[in-house]
């Protein structure tokens, strides 16, 4: 039982800080990223909106997203106090993963707005003077070596692993689901691979400076490279647990797994070290 | 160092790029064996097609003011400096105009001359 109340704690904490501590912090950060947006450039793009009324009526439905999920999360949580037996059971690893699933939905809408605006304004944004630095970027200059051969490191041994788990343990795992684990963490590699590479070497996001790519730019890398390790660390307890009779503690791992991930989204959002305000005259020279 | 690119700006985009980095190489901005960034960075950067910063980049390497060392990148080459100094227009128009002297001299006409141009840069044998 000592599990299922451990998990009820995580799944509090999850509720907190994915619901009620992150939107918080990214509004606050959107905020401070909106107010360094020309208003000359939001004239030219929206004529005849009210700025501040826009603004204000897209982060109040944000909040209220969230916190929709914030209360159905704690209905849940109330649920699971009442029903603490239904938490020894397999089943029980669908709560923290499927709520998390439901605490993320606003943050899609977001990104999928946000790449709607990016594609819609790319044209209309176009500088008549463009600047970049005359340096080469690599990855090393966002990670360091040592994050790089740990990652890649990790990745054989989780393979090894599998393997091992596969074909030489007296109980192996089917091969069918180690190859499916193998197949998704490698994708997930692969997906991050393509993604740093996207940030470092393709278009800019349109307004960006380079001070500030290579600011978001690091943070992401660094972001990427942690989130892989963790995932990697976490289907590994997700696999192993099971084996060592101690199922009734994955709600709990997972639980912590995504608490984690939010903290790691929340100390990215730090508005203080976000690049300086720039000038309309910049923009629309 | 920022470059910059001037889409307004009447001079063709590839030559404000050789410009400005052969100036940056001149005023000791860009240092012998420094790295640039590579073709596809640098188009996206500036939101060029990567044909432009290409060919600039082919014509700085005939210069010999960058040169590119495979997979690993483009570096300024050993002798820019010195290579920057050296202007391949102006002392192909001084040696074309040694020759047109000549010509004229021996009183072939200006249109003659032009024929005669224009057939040998397309690789046209001379007529008998």
């Amino acid at each position: 039982m000592f599990e299922a109340y451990a998990f009820l704690a995580m799944f509090t904490v999850q509720i907190l800080a994915f619901s009620v501590l992150f939107p918080a912090r990214l509004i606050g950060y959107a905020r401070v990223k909106e107010a360094e947006f020309p208003d000359a450039v939001f004239e030219k793009l929206y004529p005849g909106i009210d700025r501040q009324l826009a603004s204000q009526r897209f982060w109040t439905r944000f909040r209220a997203a969230h916190r929709v999920v914030a209360v159905l999360g704690l209905v849940l949580l109330g649920w699971m106090l009442g029903n603490v037996q239904v938490l020894g059971q397999a089943r029980a690893i669908m709560f923290p993963v499927f709520y998390f699933l439901l605490q993320v939905s606003p943050m899609f809408f977001l990104a999928f707005y946000g790449l709607r605006q990016i594609t819609v304004l790319r044209p209309s944004l176009q500088v008549p003077r463009r600047t970049a630095v005359l340096q080469r970027r690599g990855l090393f200059d966002f990670v360091s070596p040592l994050r790089v051969i740990l990652e890649v490191s990790i990745y054989f041994l989780f393979v090894a692993f599998m393997l091992y788990l596969m074909y030489v343990t007296k109980d192996p795992i089917p091969a069918l689901i180690g190859y499916q684990m193998l197949g998704a963490v490698t994708f997930g590699f692969v997906l991050q691979a393509c993604w740093l590479y996207w940030r470092m070497y393709g278009r800019k996001v349109p307004l960006e400076t380079d001070a500030e790519r290579m600011r978001t730019t690091g943070l992401q890398a660094k972001g990427s490279v942690f989130g892989t390790l963790l995932t990697v660390v976490l289907v590994c307890l997700v696999i192993t647990l099971p084996r060592l009779g101690l199922q009734g503690w994955l709600p709990f791992t997972l639980s912590t797994f995504f608490v984690i991930v939010s903290l790691q989204f929340f100390r990215n959002l730090n508005v203080e070290k976000a690049a300086g305000p720039r000038s309309s005259s910049e923009v629309l020279s | 160092m920022e470059i910059t690119i001037d889409i307004d700006n009447p001079l063709p985009q590839f030559e404000q790029l050789i410009e400005q980095i052969k100036s940056a190489v001149t005023a000791g901005v860009l240092k012998p064996g420094d790295s640039l960034p590579s073709i596809r960075q640098l188009a996206n950067d500036l939101e060029l097609n990567s044909k432009t910063v290409a060919k600039a980049y082919q014509l700085l390497t005939r210069d010999s003011v960058i040169e590119t060392k495979g997979y690993r990148g483009t570096y300024v080459h050993a002798k820019a400096k010195a290579n920057c100094k050296f202007n391949l227009q102006e002392w192909t128009r001084s040696l074309l105009s040694e020759s047109i002297a000549e010509l004229r001299e021996a009183g072939v006409t200006d249109s003659e001359i032009r024929n005669a141009f224009a057939g040998a840069l397309n690789g046209q044998p001379p007529e008998k």
